[in-house]
């Protein structure tokens, strides 16, 4: 993983160190394809050798059966980073036709599919077309996109995860579901318990605690906490951008710790206000997340506090976004704020038939379907 | 064994209402676009349906934004309609002109080139086959998706909600809303601005030899049918560096023995900033004054 995707980074870096204090030295860049999935199945593998070593996972001697665990094929490419002691124990028992999990497996599946082709790759085509060009569009422009790209990577890598938790849950298998409605968090602790759960875990238990956690100074604790998501956002890419967007949220959570704010039990207006908080604090490191390099993302949010008006292209884009994000909204809000109503209704025959229809019929008219690209594919 | 029997029987069901429904949306948008008042939608299915205008402009946002009917059709007395898509090109334009062949002759064709949508290689065609989708009953679309269409387009097609992928909303908007058609063309009201930079470099791409096939038949089908066939690049802010760009479209009118007129660096235009929306785009004031002043003279001429 070193070299795949580290290589040029760290060279390109050392070679500026030495440029500045006077030295021309440059490093022949490595021109080789990165292996898709490599950063996830490197941690689910690095995972398994780190329980082992500590005793909480027996040693698997059957290659085959690791071999499946490293490489399950609906999680290899964008995760979630699954634990041996969750997959290991289904490979080794020949799953049987459950009728309720093909159909449970079948319902996320088409979830997924909704998320990604008709929230995602949708708010991807406005997202692109303001990055492309933020210099000459408004300043509600940047803003509009930097909301479409919170929720088009939300979408994107959400609608991924639910896609291989239904494809597994299909095939008899049981995986842990990555997204839990993130954008109702109330802090950015709760985010990240709420966001790419595998990750987080991985981190936790691997990072995290092994740097001590949080049973040591409050000092110690804030650095650890700002090392676990510098490493978190070095696994996401190779780039300057993404350390800065996870040293972010390392801040966020240290000011949050500092202040008592992490844990919530506000409820009402609080609760919707700390929601809105979260979630522009959030958007905010999104920007670093999407842009190319610093200089980009430092301009792109320039833009969106100084240039007034609104450029009306890509208009119609945004009405197709629009349809769609109603519906993940409704959705959303049921299943956290209201979810007994929310399951009550679905477990009327004709409202779930009718919904999987409706969706389905959604996906076909206004889902982007030429062929779009997984974000966390990248990783 | 029951439970399979029970999920299969299920996804039977499920299959046939999937297809009951994409029926059902099928007529909604055939009647959608047949009962549109304006917009993408009115425009598309007059271009597929009802046109017999007697000069067709076609083309890119350079086409739909540059010439006026309204003063083709007072100054020459000639019907004229303009076919002209954003971001679309050659693909585009060989469909509408075979919908439209199939009802009559045309006597011009203005065909304004870009040589970005006309002929330069695209990692995906299939966008330019968006507004031909839903005449995907009609056999030269057929023909052309499966030239520059994705895999599988021909099996996913057979679905009439898929032929109306990302149209829809637009198709129950433009029954909704009225808007003024101006025979296809679309005027821009900006101006230029000077506070941001104003240069635009068009770089010469790799071409895809399939686009410039589609071409040849087009020109070829132009001949046979006894369509004047007219190439132009109409003008663009003296901003822009093209040198290149068109060279190989000027080559491929040249050995068909197609006119070509090449408006770029006409000064009266070019230089006049009035008269542009964008460095590559005029406004309505140019797009008037250049219909106007050059192509209603070009049009005298071919008649």
């Amino acid at each position: 993983m070193l070299y795949y995707k580290y290589f040029n980074f760290i060279c390109a870096n050392i070679s500026l160190i030495f440029q500045s204090v006077g030295f021309n030295i440059q490093f022949a860049s490595n021109n080789i394809l990165v292996p898709i999935g490599l950063s996830f199945y490197t941690f689910q593998a690095l995972g398994y050798v780190i329980d082992v070593y500590r005793g909480n996972q027996e040693v698997e001697k059957k290659f085959v059966d690791y071999f499946l665990f490293v490489a399950f094929f609906p999680q290899i490419v964008s995760g979630p980073i699954s634990k041996a002691s969750e997959l290991l124990p289904h490979i080794k028992s020949l799953p049987t036709f459950d009728y309720s999990k093909v159909v449970q497996g079948l319902r996320l599946l088409l979830w997924g599919v909704f998320l990604k082709t008709v929230i995602a790759d949708r708010a991807c085509i406005y997202v692109d077309l303001v990055y492309d060009k933020y210099e000459s569009l408004s300043g509600l422009n940047c803003v509009l996109a930097s909301f479409l790209y919170t929720i088009q990577i939300y979408g994107d890598f959400a609608g991924y995860s639910l896609m291989a938790v239904g494809i597994s849950k299909t095939l008899g298998f049981d995986i842990i579901n990555n997204f839990k409605r993130p954008y109702f968090a109330t802090s950015v602790t709760d985010f990240w318990r709420r966001w790419h759960i595998s990750l987080t875990r991985w981190l936790t238990q691997y990072v995290y605690i092994g740097l001590g956690g949080n049973r040591i100074s409050k000092g110690r604790t804030y650095l650890n906490i700002m090392i676990t998501f510098l490493v978190s956002g070095l696994w996401h890419g190779a780039n300057w951008t993404f350390i800065i967007w996870g040293a972010l949220h390392g801040f966020f959570q240290v000011i949050e710790k500092f202040l008592g704010l992490q844990k919530s039990n506000s409820k009402g207006v609080v609760k919707i206000i700390r929601i809105m908080v979260v979630f522009c604090m959030v958007n905010f490191a999104w920007v670093f997340f999407r842009s190319d390099t610093i200089g980009q993302a430092g301009g792109f949010i320039m833009r969106m506090f100084t240039e007034p008006g609104f450029n009306t292209e890509g208009i119609e884009t945004l009405l197709y976004f629009g349809l769609g994000i109603s519906i993940l909204f409704a959705v959303e809000v049921l299943r956290e704020f209201y979810p007994t109503r929310f399951y009550k209704l679905f477990g009327t025959k004709l409202i779930r038939w009718s919904a999987y229809l409706f969706i389905t019929a959604f996906i076909l008219l206004f889902g982007v379907l030429d062929g779009g690209q997984f974000i966390y594919a990248n990783f | 064994m029951n439970d399979m029997k029970k999920f299969i029987t299920n996804l039977l069901l499920f299959i046939f209402l999937v297809v009951a429904l994409d029926f059902l949306c099928g007529g909604i948008a055939s009647y959608l676009m047949s009962h549109a008042k304006g917009g993408s939608t009115q425009n598309n299915y007059y271009i597929a349906n009802k046109m017999e205008s007697n000069v067709l402009i076609m083309g890119s946002s350079r086409a739909t934004h540059h010439y006026v009917p309204s003063v083709i059709e007072d100054s020459t007395g000639l019907s004229c309609y303009n076919c002209g898509e954003e971001g679309n090109g050659s693909i585009l334009a060989y469909g509408r002109f075979k919908q439209a062949t199939d009802r009559y002759n045309p006597r011009v064709i203005i065909y304004e080139v870009t040589p970005e949508y006309d002929y330069f290689k695209d990692a995906d065609n299939s966008k330019y086959l968006k507004y031909l989708k839903p005449y995907y009953s009609n056999s030269h679309v057929r023909l052309l998706i499966e030239k520059f269409g994705n895999d599988f387009d021909n099996i996913k097609l057979l679905s009439k909600m898929y032929q109306n992928n990302g149209l829809f909303l637009t198709e129950f908007i433009d029954n909704v809303i009225k808007r003024e058609n101006n025979g296809g063309y679309s005027p821009l009201n900006g101006k230029l601005n000077f506070n941001t930079n104003l240069e635009r470099e068009r770089i010469v791409r790799d071409i895809d030899d399939r686009k410039i096939e589609l071409i040849d038949k087009f020109i070829s089908e132009c001949k046979t049918r006894g369509i004047e066939l007219l190439f132009l690049i109409s003008p663009r802010y003296k901003t822009v560096t093209d040198e290149d760009y068109f060279s190989f479209a000027i080559t491929i009118a040249k050995r068909s023995d197609i006119p070509v007129y090449d408006f770029r660096n006409v000064s009266d235009i070019s230089e006049n900033p009035d008269f542009f929306n964008d460095p590559l785009h005029m406004n309505n004031d140019g797009a008037m004054y250049f219909t106007q002043h050059y192509i209603c003279k070009i049009l005298k001429n071919v008649r």
